[in-house]
């Protein structure tokens, strides 16, 4: 008999060690007893997440299937991508702005004045109403106040 | 008066996954004291092994409706039991305490515990707990791993094929580990096995 024989044989005897008399009889009440707290415990939603966490690695999905969910994905985005409103063209659709060429040109050479003629404050243009000044209602004084 | 036909893991199985919760119970007491057993020879712990195989058979419980029969139940169930136990084996580190079990009064007949106590030679005297505790001690000094094929094959008596099945691995590595354990074993245990 070889030396590999013999350890298969005396960890063999290790079959002779027993749990006591009737512990598998009680083991069933004891697990009945624990499934019944378990499901007293859970709330449903707990219970839903754990069977579908259960169930998860059962869904075999052909690998094909990934690439159909992930191209209907891309097709998706692409709808809302081009089906998005143009923008509206503000600039050629305003009415109240002047003119880009309406500007007077300001640069500066030491050849050529300034001209700024046509460059008048929004109170000087014509049609506009005069200016208007407010000045501080209480009048500037040395003295102090009579006020108690 | 004939006996009635006993019904199968596959169709109780079946009923539980319907919602009868006590063909579940009929799985349970078929399929815990060779459980017991696995996981017994794990841990070398009786209270860890209850509490344990209360977490496999609730985590089974939940599961079974997942179950598709690709492998057998038989399969399945020893599959989440040795996962489950390895991986509480690596959250208990290497601190454990031995809380054995009793020995069947029926080894002392046994040949092989004759042999391995024959008191002929003075370094083989031992008695009975002596050599259960060795033998544990022996065990809970081989890697999880390798505990798992050791108590499956040498234990349990589980052919090759079935362990590779249960751990996912090949056949190859089930006999390689086996080969490795023995070596350990055979250091630690050299006092038993010296031939006369």
């Amino acid at each position: 008999m070889t030396d590999e024989e013999r350890i298969g044989k005396l960890l063999a005897l290790k079959r002779y060690e027993r749990p006591p008399e009737g512990y598998h009889e009680a083991f069933l009440q004891e697990f009945r007893r624990r499934q019944r707290a378990a499901a007293m415990r859970r709330n449903p939603f707990s219970l839903w997440l754990e069977n579908l966490a259960d169930l998860w690695p059962n869904f075999h999905v052909p690998r094909l299937a990934y690439a159909g969910i992930a191209a209907a994905a891309v097709a998706v985005a692409a709808m809302f991508l081009f089906d998005a409103p143009a923008p509206v063209n503000t600039v050629a659709g305003a009415t109240n702005i002047r003119s880009v060429d309406s500007i007077p040109d300001l640069s500066l050479s030491p050849r050529r004045p300034v001209d700024v003629r046509g460059v008048l404050p929004a109170s000087a243009r014509p049609g506009s109403p005069s200016p208007h000044f407010v000045l501080e209602a209480r009048p500037a004084s040395n003295e102090l106040p009579l006020s108690f | 008066v004939a006996e009635e036909p006993e019904i199968s893991d596959d169709e109780l199985v079946a009923l539980t996954q319907a919602g009868e919760a006590d063909a579940f119970d009929e799985l349970v007491v078929r399929f815990s004291p060779r459980l017991y057993g696995l996981v017994y020879n794990m841990t070398s712990n009786h209270e860890d092994t209850n509490d344990l195989l209360q977490d496999i058979f609730a985590k089974a419980y939940r599961s079974i409706r997942g179950f598709r029969g690709r492998s057998s139940f038989y399969t399945w169930l020893h599959t989440i039991a040795v996962n489950m136990t390895i991986n509480f084996l690596k959250k208990r580190g290497r601190r454990y305490m031995l809380s054995l079990d009793d020995v069947d009064a029926g080894v002392e007949r046994d040949a092989d515990f004759l042999e391995a106590t024959a008191t002929s030679d003075p370094r083989r005297e031992a008695n009975l707990s002596e050599l259960q505790k060795r033998l544990n001690e022996a065990m809970q000094k081989l890697s999880n791993d390798h505990r798992a094929v050791v108590t499956m094959f040498d234990i349990q008596g589980m052919p090759h094929a079935e362990i590779a099945k249960i751990l996912r691995i090949s056949e190859g590595t089930v006999r390689s580990r086996l080969f490795y354990a023995h070596r350990q074993l055979q250091n630690y245990l050299q006092e038993f096995i010296k031939p006369q």
